[in-house]
């Protein structure tokens, strides 16, 4: 089971959105973290072929990811989609069993039995126009596993959903890692890090990380500190450094940042998380954070 | 004997080594692969999903022209009712275009692209029983047209077809450029257009339908099906530049 991307680009106009990206994925939970136009939804859709390429290839054992066999093992949860007006939560399942070539006996049973696991059984019949944001998205993970894939490709499958549902999602995830290949999107940066056996760091179309989150921690090991200063240097470290929190207290500003040198005297080191790496690569000032 | 002792022999083994209960039976027989939907019966279901309200306007919109025909006191004459259908038409393209592109419009084309069956392989259904739908509606509605005798059933059918295919090769491009739920409403208005301006030629059917202008219609009817065809080509082979995930 391995899926390959060899020099994948994809431009629109002068933007490159993917660029030249190569990967090489095998079975487990991969983590696709990155800011708002990282290219991260290119990517996704030319792995399901709803995008092409401008130039390189993506295969999966050896087929290119525009067959018809290729598609007959993907799980696909966009962004966003929609439905149509007249369709239930059960409609909408197996109209898209139905194109996933599943049978109608098979295809109901299936149905239902993915209702179960999103907590939708008690709507099935109700429209889906009816549904909070939260249902339609697990009702859209539902429709995802409808043929038991062996690529599934969730692009931000928690929005949308509280907490108590993301840690219920991430649970399934876990589980479904174990015998296929899943990609996962996320901006929740907890999402990723409990579940994703490897994690991707994308930046302006180009995966600029790619580990497990210790590996990963690794970059910013040593570079986040902790330390309590009064507002006017709390300002001047704010505009100079990444900072993840910020909270006011009697003694001054606490502030955790990401800076390759001790800010101030009194800061102390403090472990890196993935949110600090997050912030470290994608925030507005990372160019003096890294330094 | 022998046996007797032979089955006693296996119920006391079962007795002192019980086979263990079968574990994780659903979730294997879950995972055994199951054969799937053949493509014809796949096709058969998409047909299903096409929304009872299109054929049902389909035929009230041939209905009512036929009926429009024959109560404007036109009778049996073989321009007023052909005047009356061919004014249809558009409409029936505009409802079968804007059927088979609603998955953009509904925002369910992306789902539906990375599918087994996937959105080309629909579009092309759809476009197929709808086109053969309003061609055999376009059937029906010749015999009122040619009873009257002034015309062949194939020139009727010239005359009938090309604001059809009219319609249709432009509300492609409209479906192609536009996209999304606002190309309902070009589409819709390019059919007012058409159908509005083949109502007002009526009295001058001598120079839209005389015998100078058939060989016109013809060339414009092969013209605008090549492009047709070609454009449908284009989605089947998922061409660049159509905007199908909406």
């Amino acid at each position: 089971m391995e899926l390959i991307f060899d020099r994948v680009t994809k431009q629109y106009r002068e933007k490159i959105a993917v660029d030249r990206v190569s990967l090489s994925l095998s079975q487990g939970v991969y983590g696709l973290l990155g800011a708002n136009g990282a290219g991260k939804t290119t990517l996704m859709r030319m792995m399901c072929g709803v995008l092409r390429p401008d130039s390189g290839e993506i295969r999966y054992n050896g087929m290119d990811v525009g067959e018809e066999l290729y598609r007959d093992v993907l799980g696909y949860l966009p962004q966003e989609f929609g439905y149509y007006p007249e369709f239930s939560a059960m409609d909408f399942l197996m109209y898209l069993a139905s194109l996933k070539g599943i049978p109608r006996k098979k295809a109901k049973e299936k149905s239902l039995e993915l209702l179960e696991l999103a907590d939708l059984s008690h709507v099935a019949k109700k429209k889906i126009k009816t549904f909070s944001g939260g249902m339609k998205q697990r009702l859209g993970i539902a429709q995802s596993l409808l043929n038991n894939p062996e690529v599934l490709v969730l692009d931000e499958p928690t929005a949308g959903l509280d907490p108590k549902e993301r840690v219920k999602f991430r649970n399934m995830v876990s589980k479904l890692g174990n015998d296929r290949i899943v990609l996962l999107s996320t901006h929740i940066v907890p999402d990723v890090e409990y579940i994703a056996d490897v994690i991707l760091l994308m930046k302006d179309g180009a995966i600029i990380h790619k580990g497990s989150l210790e590996e990963i921690i690794q970059e910013i090991s040593g570079k986040v500190w902790e330390c309590t200063v009064d507002s006017q240097s709390a300002a001047r470290l704010m505009g100079q450094y990444p900072a993840l929190n910020i909270r006011k207290e009697k003694e001054g500003t606490s502030l955790r940042l990401v800076c390759g040198q001790k800010p101030t005297e009194s800061a102390v080191q403090a472990a890196a998380a993935l949110e600090d790496l997050y912030l470290y690569y994608f925030s507005e000032t990372s160019g003096e954070g890294q330094e | 004997m022998l046996r007797f002792q032979k089955n006693q022999l296996k119920k006391e083994l079962q007795q002192l080594f019980p086979a263990p209960a079968p574990q994780r039976k659903e979730e294997f027989l879950r995972a055994l692969p199951y054969p799937k939907a053949r493509r014809l019966e796949t096709i058969g279901v998409q047909i299903g999903y096409i929304r009872t309200g299109t054929w049902a306007l389909s035929l009230l919109a041939v209905a009512a022209a036929r009926l429009a025909g024959q109560g404007i006191a036109l009778g049996e004459d073989s321009f007023g009712m052909l005047w009356c259908l061919s004014a249809a038409m558009p409409l029936l393209a505009v409802l079968a275009v804007t059927e088979t592109f609603r998955s953009s419009i509904y925002g369910m084309a992306e789902l539906e692209m990375a599918a087994k069956y996937n959105l080309p392989q629909v579009l092309l259904v759809r476009m197929g029983a709808l086109g053969a739908a309003d061609f055999l509606l376009m059937l029906l509605g010749l015999p009122w047209v040619v009873q009257g005798g002034e015309l062949t059933a194939f020139r009727a059918a010239v005359y009938l077809m090309a604001p059809w295919l009219g319609t249709c090769a432009i509300a492609f491009q409209i479906e192609k450029h536009v996209g999304g739920r606002e190309s309902i409403w070009y589409c819709a208005a390019f059919g007012l257009f058409l159908g509005g301006g083949i109502f007002i030629s009526r009295g001058r059917w001598g120079l839209v339908y005389g015998d100078g202008a058939f060989s016109l219609w013809l060339a414009a009817s092969a013209a605008l099906a090549i492009c047709l065809a070609r454009q449908i080509w284009q989605i089947r082979c998922g061409a660049k530049g159509w905007k199908l995930e909406g």
